[in-house]
């Protein structure tokens, strides 16, 4: 008897206890109103700058260091950052350089910082292959910096877009030792970084293009979705990058919440490597493209979140095609083609993608080879791991593929790449004629001119129907009302960017 | 005798680093097409390779690894761009927390909860008890981290769900165990601040472990009650709970101690998902994204450390086994 009235007791006083543990405040992070918290997938890795290759590290990084050059996705052209103009000739950059920019430390920004920063990627670091058109860098004067490239390279402009500058003196004086000290020319001061947690950075007053209208950004890694999608909605966080298709109904219910969409620059395509029999014949290629109902795919499984692809450029790139029509969905056409070519019974083929990379990309490669079975064609869906998965399409494995790309504003990148001769393994296709419009385009420094060499290499790439257009996904942010932004469709949040305030 | 037990430690560590190396490097997958840009065009990839030492045998690759270890330099990540062993000695002390955290509740949990099991056999406690215990041992752990951030951290807003303490409130690292460490400070509000993010993640973590040391207390008290000794000790006339606690407890922590120390490697391991679910900045998440990115010093480094550290861990179960049992020596 006594024993249990004295269980009860304790019970009672444990739960006493929890209750006012509990009723303590919850939101005491050193916040001032104007404070922005991002929750993102993934964090930062590496405190070098130029010690990474990732979306998200460049987005972060250039919060506190620059860039000489931005794209502007309204006006559809770059422009300058920490250049105030730029001509390119043959295979010559040169750059004027704004003068009064000032680094953290209160240090001049001069043409030396610039060949500091490009020298130092060039040599070894993990960006060093977005440099590999450049042979020198010359300084001309304090504010005029010359790029030397090995061949006249029109598309070169855009390959600064993510280069950020640091300080030539910070370097020498600290050696080693110097990324731990981040300092740049950028809207935001490096307050603090712990690894896995928090990444902080605080407003500079002192910046050139004005004080930020934002005091204090804190990104916080929270790669587990229901946590991400949690920490929303409880205002842990203020801005949610990758919110799932599925909540955005549940988020959206929220008066604190509103769901940002904008849609992505990568385009999603299936490959048809032409090292497979069956795909070196251009009427299986079409074959294949026109058994895929994309509509009902993009309704049904990613719940409308995404937009079909009609050429290789998306409507803000260089490259696009306005008028092109995507191929059809037209199962009789495809059986007919594939009789033609000499499969009436269709073929097997291995499928590979990856899972969870894209949205609901082992959902779609399922779907597309459900419908492929209609027309006769096999295709076995294989999801490796994903770095199994890239391994085997850089060294040219996979018959079929499903894969991301073109979410370069310059699609020359990804035209080298996948669709001219003897680059890489990839897709194993080869035809003249875009061999030809590519190394001209190159050349071609008239914007005008170039976009017509870049239309030319497109169309034929499609009208070669050498891979299954899909489509480009809507992006998701989950942006809490206090927020003013608007998504651009580079994938990241800048905050520096005009136009990003707190209430 | 100790020495002996030493001495049997070094092959195993190097046993497990051997496997290890092996399979990471026979798994498909290169860290540098994974770091590397996405356009870098295949010379670059190769010309990297070569700069990082990966192109050598993957048996001289071991050597060099072996070599450098034993010096005590684990290598460079090559993900952070950093020594292996700063990154292990940033990392580790949140999983120890996080571990202890989850070990002492759970033990405060199941040994109360099997004792009263095992003292009211067949009642309704030892009933409800047994439920509970299936209950927690059939759950997958990330399941339940999972439901505890919707419910608690989202439906009800009582905790956090990610990290180990709000950005802001500062404590000064001694231990680098942050609740310790604001406890030694006095300051409180970061205390309850840090044992709030650290709820979650523990009672998750824990959960099999509760369940398991629920079942194992219960069955080892029951075999204990059984015998002769309790029977002289009650008609000796000494108070159940003197009997319960001194005698029948006393004894049956030999058998809990064994599973004790068997089983928390379990705790280790699970954290390797537990820390990925609540953003918990542990090796364990260090351990994922390192796979991921074939990051192989790192790879080594991590799991070098879970071997230590089981290998000690149960080192020192034995040790207190002798003092629990004085018949038994090490």
């Amino acid at each position: 008897m006594r024993t249990k009235y004295k269980s009860i007791t304790i019970i009672a006083a444990l739960f006493i206890g929890f209750v006012c543990f509990f009723l303590n405040s919850n939101n005491t992070e050193a916040r001032s109103h104007r404070t922005v918290t991002i929750g993102q997938g993934a964090g930062m890795s590496s405190w070098d700058p130029h010690g990474h290759s990732n979306q998200t590290a460049y987005v972060t990084w250039r919060h506190i260091m620059e860039t000489l050059i931005y794209y502007d996705y309204e006006k559809r052209r770059f422009e300058g950052r920490l250049a105030k103009s730029w001509t390119g000739k043959g295979t010559e950059w040169t750059f004027t350089l704004r003068k009064g920019v000032k680094f953290h430390n209160g240090a001049d920004f001069t043409a030396r910082d610039v060949k500091f920063s490009l020298d130092r990627i060039r040599k070894g670091s993990k960006q060093a292959a977005t440099l590999r058109d450049v042979k020198d860098v010359v300084v001309l004067d304090d504010y005029t910096v010359k790029i030397i490239t090995k061949k006249p390279f029109a598309p070169f402009i855009s390959r600064l877009e993510n280069m950020v500058m640091v300080s030539q003196q910070v370097y020498e004086q600290y050696g080693e030792e110097a990324i731990k000290h981040p300092i740049g020319t950028g809207a935001f001061k490096f307050v603090e970084w712990v690894r896995g947690s928090h990444f902080v950075v605080k407003g500079n007053e002192a910046y050139w293009g004005g004080p930020p209208e934002v005091d204090q950004v804190i990104w916080k890694p929270i790669p587990e979705e229901a946590a991400r999608m949690t920490a929303l909605e409880t205002g842990a966080i203020d801005v949610a990058t990758d919110v799932p298709p599925h909540e955005v109904e549940r988020l959206d219910k929220d008066t604190n919440i509103r769901v940002e969409p904008i849609t992505a620059m990568r385009l999603i395509q299936v490959g048809m490597a032409q090292r497979f029999k069956p795909f070196q014949n251009r009427k299986v290629r079409l074959a294949v493209n026109h058994a895929v109902d994309l509509d009902s795919i993009i309704k049904y499984v990613l719940d409308g979140e995404a937009y079909r692809a009609n050429g290789l450029s998306g409507p803000g790139s260089l490259g696009y095609l306005p008028d092109r029509k995507p191929y059809m969905y037209d199962p009789e056409r495809a059986k007919s083609l594939l009789a033609e070519a000499g499969y009436p019974n269709g073929f097997e083929v291995n499928f590979h993608a990856p899972s969870g990379r894209y949205p609901k990309d082992r959902e779609v490669a399922q779907a597309i080879s459900g419908q492929l079975a209609k027309v006769g064609i096999k295709a076995k869906v294989i999801t490796p791991e994903w770095s199994v998965f890239w391994s085997g399409v850089r060294t040219g494995k996979w018959d079929m593929f499903y894969f991301g790309g073109f979410n370069h504003l310059d699609p020359d990148v990804f035209l080298s790449l996948y669709f001219q001769t003897g680059v890489t393994k990839r897709l194993a296709y080869s035809n003249p004629e875009v061999d030809k419009a590519i190394a001209e385009q190159r050349q071609e420094f008239d914007p005008e001119k170039r976009e017509v060499l870049l239309r030319k290499a497109i169309n034929t790439i499609l009208d070669d129907a050498t891979t299954i257009l899909l489509w480009r996904h809507q992006m998701l942010y989950g942006v809490r009302e206090r927020v003013i932004w608007k998504p651009t469709p580079e994938e990241g949040i800048l905050v520096y960017e005009e136009g990003f305030s707190v209430r | 005798m100790i020495v002996r037990r030493l001495l049997g430690v070094i092959p195993v560590v190097l046993g497990v680093s051997m496997i290890v190396f092996f399979l990471m490097h026979l798994a498909p997958g290169d860290p540098v097409s994974l770091l590397l840009p996405e356009d870098a065009p295949p010379e670059y990839i190769e010309k990297t390779k070569k700069e990082w030492g990966l192109d050598r045998s993957i048996p001289i690759q071991y050597l060099e690894f072996l070599k450098r270890a034993l010096r005590g330099n684990f290598g460079k990540s090559l993900i952070f761009d950093e020594s292996v062993v700063r990154l292990l000695l940033e990392r580790v002390p949140a999983t120890i927390e996080l571990a202890l955290a989850s070990f002492f509740i759970s033990l405060c949990i199941s040994i109360p909860i099997g004792v009263l099991a095992a003292s009211r056999h067949n009642s309704f406690w030892d009933h409800s008890s047994m439920v509970f215990a299936l209950l927690g041992a059939s759950l997958p752990h990330f399941w339940l981290g999972i439901m505890m951030i919707f419910v608690l951290g989202g439906y009800f807003d009582l905790l956090p769900v990610s990290g180990r303490i709000d950005y802001g409130l500062h404590v000064k690292p001694i231990t680098h165990l942050v609740v310790i460490d604001s406890l030694l400070r006095l300051n409180i509000d970061a205390l309850i601040n840090a044992l709030k993010h650290l709820a979650m993640p523990a009672l998750s973590l824990g959960i099999h472990f509760t369940a398991l040391v629920t079942r194992i207390t219960r069955s080892a008290m029951l075999e204990v009650i059984r015998e002769d000794y309790i029977i002289t000790a009650r008609v000796k006339g000494l108070g159940e709970k003197a009997v319960i606690w001194k005698h029948a407890f006393r004894n049956a922590l030999c058998s809990i101690t064994t599973v004790l120390g068997l089983q928390l490697g379990v705790l280790l391991v699970g954290s390797i998902v537990i820390e990925t679910v609540f953003s918990w900045p542990g090796i364990g998440s260090l351990l994922i994204q390192a796979i991921n990115s074939r990051d192989y010093a790192l790879v080594q480094g991590v799991v070098f450390f879970f071997s230590i550290t089981y290998i000690v861990l149960n080192f020192v179960v034995d040790l207190l086994y002798t003092y629990i049992d004085p018949r038994v020596r090490i």
